[in-house]
């Protein structure tokens, strides 16, 4: 099967992983790796690479991959294909919908639909481990609507407010 | 001795003092709101009663439901490990009124140092120097008037407890009013009480307290000092024993101070005084009035236990050993791991903890509150662990718990280990010099070093594996009687039974 994964540092990578007998040829177009995974329990992986034993624990979600090995962990994201473009990510334009930075509790709202805020503004607050998180305006603007209400349990990445720019 | 004993508290704290119950052979009651329905305290104790939904204040916090498991249960005494209720004189007093027995000072020790006006005033009487400040208040205009007297840069504190909840530091009146709002709601809603004071910030000090244990027969030692200078947020997150680099005259100093203000209250069980330390002297910061998250490095270095001594004092025992008898041996020092992610500004980082492997090996302890397959809730505490390491001294300590902290797997959350093994590696904390503020001044914008993605690191090859692997085995589940396919995943079996060395 063919697998895309993107690094921190931006680098997407394409591997193709055929099984041959007990081993996983790995190649990523130009180099051939021999792979044996050597055991497979919970998230804990130990394998091979060319005959050397390396062990990582690796947690798949649906859109990224973590792995931990000698203590530090490396994130990487999956893509559907390779070379999908990362339009959007270096743009300078603000998102309209904030989202939660943080999964918690909403603590307070300070806006209403329609209100006017300018950047920096605290919109949301939102409260996970004892520590506030504000959720500010990016730039000034009207707000559109107000996903959440105070005391309400919000996802990371769930929908906060929207605002018009 | 007691037979049963309650302990009013989560997490790590609660695995240590469950542990000591088992030593002392005492039956462990455990306490446990709704999201900590299958933490490791629960699991551990000898009996564990659900007192709530998560919410703190309706669970951890609430005084009645705690006094009501206890005397379902039969307990004869309350440990209140730290945070929570353990700094609230009130419950100390409704456990009392309640005919048990709670383990810390008398609550009228508690009002003396635990609040920190009665503390302040009673350290300037023993002539010990104390940082300028003002007293805890609620009303927002007394406390602007304070923070005017007091001058600026100043700090924010709750005076309800400690831990960094309900600080901030002001750097200009403009910013005062809101600094108090916030962190009036901080401090209520991790310690039931509003109350804030303003107190001047001193630049470039170290923070040094000094753990002191008294019993109810009027014996008070000192088990010397640890340093704690390294905080990130007003939250200490790298403590040691004994304190580097501190000339023997301040250290008696810090010594003699703290055991004469616990005299001055009588104090009974484990307490920490608290000093700010600069090249002019020392200041009294505040007695914290319960055990402290980093009592193992005083532990490790002094061959006590803390914990099963505030246990027995407060069942009447006298103190087992006298001043002289105490000696510091090696150096420790400990690493708290906290769900929280650097990538991401230390953003707190709750969830399902996929994997949780600790760290081991000669002189490294691991006291944890959770396990694989635990969730972090969002609402407590992010710290879940902490790692210690005890080695002849303090260089070797250092490689040691650097060391362990690389051998520590925690998949699923976010942790902080990475960013304490940069911290351990910063030349002033090498040489033992490191000030209170060196975090916000050279780690405020830190991340994790990004690391250059290629096709033959083992970390690529093990997320494809991670991949392939899922992807199999969920596919050989999914088969459901079909034909007979091959997948990796029954290979896998074979190689695993199969033995290949």
């Amino acid at each position: 099967m063919s697998i895309h994964l993107r690094g921190k540092d931006g680098t997407e990578t394409t591997i193709d992983a055929r099984l041959q007998g007990r081993k996983w040829i790995v190649d990523d177009g130009e180099t051939r790796r021999e792979v044996e995974v050597l055991e497979h329990e919970g998230a804990r992986i130990s394998f091979t690479i060319d005959g050397i034993v390396h062990c990582a624990h690796v947690h798949v979600g649906a859109r990224e991959v973590r792995v931990v090995r000698n203590g530090r962990e490396s994130v990487f994201q999956r893509q559907a294909r390779a070379g999908g473009s990362s339009a959007g990510l270096g743009a300078e334009t603000n998102e309209p919908v904030l989202r939660a930075p943080v999964p918690g509790r909403v603590l307070k709202v300070d806006v209403v639909a329609g209100a006017a805020v300018q950047t920096g503004d605290v919109l949301v607050v939102i409260e996970a481990m004892k520590m506030e998180t504000p959720i500010v305006a990016p730039a000034d603007g009207t707000v559109v609507e107000v996903h959440v209400e105070g005391g309400a349990l919000v996802e990371q990445d769930q929908a906060v407010v929207t605002l018009g720019y | 001795m007691f037979s049963t004993l309650l302990i009013a508290n989560r997490g790590e704290i609660a695995v240590r003092v469950i542990r000591a119950c088992r030593e002392l052979g005492i039956r462990s009651v455990a306490v446990y709101s709704e999201a900590d329905r299958s933490a490791p305290h629960v699991s551990l104790a000898d009996v564990a009663v659900p007192i709530g939904p998560p919410a703190p204040r309706e669970s951890y916090l609430d005084v009645e439901r705690i006094l009501g498991a206890a005397r379902s249960t039969g307990a004869q005494a309350i440990h209140p490990g730290y945070g929570f209720l353990a700094e609230n004189a009130a419950f100390a007093r409704a456990t009392t009124a309640a005919g048990l027995k709670f383990v810390g000072p008398s609550p009228e020790a508690m009002e003396a140092m635990g609040d920190k006006l009665g503390a302040r005033r009673t350290m300037a009487k023993l002539g010990i120097p104390i940082v300028p400040g003002s007293d805890p208040d609620a009303d927002p205009a007394t406390l602007l008037d304070a923070g005017r007297q007091v001058g600026f840069p100043l700090l924010v504190k709750a005076a309800g407890g400690g831990g960094g909840r309900g600080m901030r530091r002001v750097d200009v009146m403009e910013h005062l009013p809101d600094a108090l709002e916030s962190a009036a709601r901080e401090a209520g809603a991790a310690f039931g009480d509003t109350r804030v004071y303003v107190e001047r910030v001193i630049e470039r000090a170290r923070h040094i307290e000094v753990q002191v244990l008294g019993d109810q027969h009027g014996n008070v030692v000192h088990v010397f000092e640890r340093e704690c200078s390294l905080q990130r947020r007003f939250q200490k997150v790298i403590e040691e024993a004994p304190a580097p680099n501190l000339a023997s005259a301040v250290r008696d100093g810090l010594l003699g101070a703290a055991v004469r203000a616990a005299q001055a209250v009588a104090y009974e069980g484990a307490g920490s005084v608290e000093f700010l330390v600069d090249e002019r002297g020392f200041y009294f910061l505040e007695m914290n009035t319960r055990l402290q998250v980093e009592h193992p490095v005083t532990e490790l270095v002094c061959g006590v236990d803390l914990v099963q001594l505030q246990i027995r004092i407060a069942a009447g025992e006298r103190l087992p050993f006298a001043q002289g008898d105490l000696a510091i041996r090696g150096h420790a020092i400990e690493a708290r791991i906290c769900a929280e992610d650097p990538a991401r500004g230390f953003a707190p980082s709750p969830g399902k903890i996929e994997s949780f492997v600790e760290p081991a090996g000669p002189g490294i302890r691991c006291d944890a509150g959770v396990t694989s397959g635990n969730v972090v809730p969002p609402e407590y505490d992010a710290m879940i662990s902490k790692v210690i390491a005890h080695a002849q001294d303090r260089t070797a300590a250092v490689a040691r718990l650097r060391a362990a902290l690389r051998e520590l797997t925690v998949l699923g959350v976010a942790t902080n280990a990475e960013f304490l093994d940069a911290l351990l590696d910063d030349p002033a904390v090498l040489a033992g010099t490191a000030d209170t503020q060196l975090i916000t001044r050279d780690y405020a914008s830190w991340t994790p070093p990004v690391v250059a993605t290629s096709a033959s690191s083992p970390d690529f090859v093990a997320a494809a594996l991670g991949i392939v692997l899922q992807s199999s085995s969920s596919a050989s589940k999914g088969g459901g009687g079909g034909a007979a396919t091959v997948t990796p995943w029954d290979t896998l079996g074979h190689w695993r039974l199969g033995g290949r060395r």
